[in-house]
């Protein structure tokens, strides 16, 4: 019988690594997909799960288990998402070069995304990169990860009003890129 | 909020690319960026994580960088305040009946009572400073210059977001303020609550007590209630794409209209104690009861209790009974003389001047006062007029004012000659008389058309420069006069013709805030300001020009505008 993930948690608070590797192993996949939809590098991807997780290991003695465990995983997840992306910018900032670091970096993400789904995709994932991040996690989420609004809320610390007006403008900004870009007429729907 | 009352999700997306994308997007699933337990365990016995570590690193990169600069600038005295005088922002408050101002601190005074009060149809600058006390039932209109923030405080004060103004808004339980821009619409009732308004979107709704509604421009209603925000600076809860360069806010009309004449006319009226001006008059009012009192030099004073119904008209005919009746024999003369103007009155109402001049031969034998005579041939000339005999009726307008100068009649001759000799192409006589007009009767019913008169006058005769003076002075003069929009358009046309685009962009967002009604003259207006827009904010993605395109699709100039603005 599987142990639930309250009955992990508790586990793993007692120092279990056995019960934290099940509940990374049964969450992992999850926050992976949202992480790779919203940032889409491998590496950028790889380096916030492993502070996500460290974050969900250090912090497990304050889980509130009226929260599903999954969403209380996001929600850090996507706050060390946040934090990743507002780290990038700096760095952004701070290097000597940066159109061309800006550029290398938007070729690798957009040929890891075009080797796994073609033109629209990439198309999606620069249209996504250019919203602001707070919105781009709400589209992420809602329209890619079919999450509910109060959800989302939970996971971004916002009201389900104000994730609705996010993926709202998301969805306005991403639909009028991938008209600007030509695609409609590569994709005739 | 009604759609997530229902469902914890949005629609679906209608848009089938973005659908097509967002499918495409969600089977790009993979095992990808997935590090090792063992990593992560790894990492855990070590104790430190190395973002954490990067962060710090940065922080510090930015600290040493920002003492760097700090101390060159110190060092060079390149960092100094600007020696600019920045004025103060003020707030132009335009409302249709009284705005009083209850509390004052501003220039050295401080305190409390009405200190301001502004005359009806006039407009108040508010300083820095101003706190403004407004009525349920009043109607208030905030001009506030380039992106604005506004808010309430917990005292449930309007404020600016620098705190530089704010207005006391009194509302309680059973009342409803609405507040309309544009694209969305605010209901509140007894609520309290913050709000950001940035270039045209409702930034963010945040409500301290109470319930606000939140209408959106496709009708959907939401409700935002305490505890549970909406918005935020990255994304506007609601964007408003076809507001104007300034924010524009306008509390529902709850007035109502009011128009009084009398027989004589001139007399002075008064509602709720406010001398308003002379009849015949027109005003809008705050709805519901009001007091009416109609006074007349040597006449009876008419009073009246009037229900005001919101955004009906109430007309009100005061007929004045003279003070000094006679007690026997004068008596029965007087009551002659009332039945005379009753009838005269009803014959003037069916245009049958041979008629009236019969009624009119009498009652000239009867009266005895000048007032009342001047009052006795503007009905014979009105009748000419009424009758089409303009030339008839414009030679007795002119006598009456040669016979009785400074009659009420005879001022109020003077705003017909100026119509008449408008319409004969006289525009140097219609100026005149207009202007006499404006000058005899500073308080009279008819200044606003006057003045808006003479500013047509000035665009006929193609003084451009007098124009845009004259309809500037109107609007700032009577911000609500019935030709507002009328006046609004004409600036706007003006201010492009003369090459001031920003301003003539200014004017053409405010004539569209006004809700001016569709038809020919909308859609050319529409198209102008487009077509301007495309020229000073750029084509692409222009709003106005999108708005053109969306509301006439298939109109005349939609194509004309599509090759203007790059489309």
């Amino acid at each position: 019988m599987n142990p639930s993930d309250l009955e992990l948690v508790s586990a793993a608070q007692q120092g279990s690594d056995q019960a934290f590797a099940q509940l990374y192993k049964r969450h992992a996949a999850g926050v992976s997909g949202g992480l790779w939809r919203t940032l889409g590098r491998e590496q950028d991807v790889e380096d916030v799960m492993q502070v996500t997780f460290l974050e969900v290991h250090r912090c497990l003695g304050r889980y509130d288990s009226r929260w599903a465990f999954s969403t209380w995983v996001n929600h850090i997840a996507f706050r060390m998402a946040g934090r990743h992306l507002r780290a990038k910018k700096r760095r952004w900032w701070w290097s000597s070069d940066h159109t061309a670091l800006s550029q290398a970096a938007d070729e690798k993400a957009g040929a890891d995304m075009q080797a796994q789904g073609g033109a629209l995709v990439r198309g999606v994932f620069t249209a996504m990169q250019q919203l602001p991040d707070k919105q781009r996690i709400a589209f992420t989420l809602h329209d890619l990860e079919e999450m509910g609004l109060t959800e989302i809320g939970k996971i971004v610390d916002a009201s389900p009003q104000t994730v609705r007006a996010r993926v709202h403008a998301a969805r306005r900004k991403v639909a009028e890129y991938l008209r600007a870009a030509g695609l409609a007429e590569e994709n005739p729907s | 909020m009604s759609g997530i009352k229902d469902t914890d999700r949005l629609s679906p997306i209608d848009d089938p690319l973005l659908l097509d994308g967002v499918r495409a997007m969600q089977k790009n699933v993979g095992a990808l960026g997935r590090p090792s337990l063992a990593k992560i365990l790894e990492q855990v016995e070590k104790g430190r994580r190395p973002a954490r570590r990067l962060w710090w690193t940065t922080a510090a990169l930015t600290a040493v960088a920002a003492a760097a600069i700090a101390v060159i600038m110190v060092r060079d005295s390149a960092w100094q305040q600007p020696d600019i005088a920045v004025p103060p922002p003020a707030m132009v408050l335009s409302p249709t009946h009284a705005l009083r101002v209850v509390h004052y601190i501003g220039a050295g005074t401080a305190g409390s009572g009405p200190i301001v009060q502004t005359a009806f149809n006039d407009s108040l600058t508010v300083p820095a400073g101003t706190h403004a006390h407004v009525r349920s039932g009043e109607r208030l209109r905030m001009s506030l210059a380039g992106p604005s923030h506004l808010r309430t405080d917990a005292d449930g004060r309007w404020r600016l977001a620098d705190g530089s103004a704010a207005l006391d808004v009194a509302q309680d339980g059973a009342s409803q303020v609405s507040l309309r821009a544009g694209g969305f619409e605010i209901i509140v009732a007894g609520a309290r609550f913050t709000m950001a308004v940035s270039k045209g979107e409702l930034r963010s709704l945040r409500v301290e007590s109470g319930m606000v509604s939140v209408r959106a421009a496709d009708g959907s209603l939401s409700e935002v209630v305490p505890g549970s925000p909406m918005g935020d600076r990255d994304s506007p809860a609601f964007t408003t794409n076809d507001w104007p360069d300034q924010a524009y806010w306008e509390a529902e009309e709850l007035t109502g209209a009011l128009r009084v004449t009398s027989e004589p006319p001139g007399a002075s009226v008064t509602v709720d104690g406010q001398t308003l001006g002379e009849t015949p008059l027109f005003v809008r009012w705050p709805a519901g009861s009001v007091s009416l009192s109609v006074t007349h030099a040597g006449y009876q004073t008419h009073q009246r209790r009037l229900h005001l119904p919101v955004a009906g008209e109430v007309v009100e005919v005061a007929k004045l009974s003279p003070h000094n009746r006679a007690k026997t024999k004068g008596q029965s003369q007087d009551g002659s003389v009332d039945r005379l103007w009753r009838r005269a009155r009803r014959l003037l109402l069916r245009r049958q001047c041979e008629r009236l001049d019969g009624v009119i031969a009498k009652l000239r034998s009867k009266v005895k006062t000048p007032n009342a005579r001047a009052d006795v041939d503007f009905m014979s000339a009105e009748c000419l007029l009424r009758s089409g005999r303009r030339q008839k009726a414009l030679a007795a307008f002119q006598q009456l004012q040669n016979r009785y100068p400074g009659s009420p009649s005879a001022r109020n001759a003077s705003f017909e000659v100026g119509i008449l000799k408008a319409q004969s192409g006289d525009s140097a006589a219609a100026l005149k008389a207009f202007s006499g007009y404006v000058a005899m009767n500073p308080g009279g019913g008819l200044v606003a058309e006057a003045i808006y008169r003479q500013c047509e006058i000035y665009i006929h005769t193609r003084d451009l420069t007098a124009a845009r003076t004259c309809l500037a002075n109107y609007q700032s003069k009577h911000p609500s006069g019935l030709r507002r929009r009328d006046s609004l358009l004409l600036s706007a046309l003006l201010e492009k013709r003369a090459g001031a685009n920003r301003k003539a962009l200014s004017y053409f967002g405010r004539y569209f805030s006004e809700s001016p009604a569709r038809g020919p003259r909308y859609e050319k207006a529409l198209f102008q300001w487009a077509q301007l827009s495309c020229v000073v904010d750029g084509g692409k993605e222009n709003v106005v020009a999108a708005r053109y395109q969306r509301e006439y699709p298939q109109g005349k100039f939609s194509q004309t505008l599509a090759n203007k603005c790059g489309q």
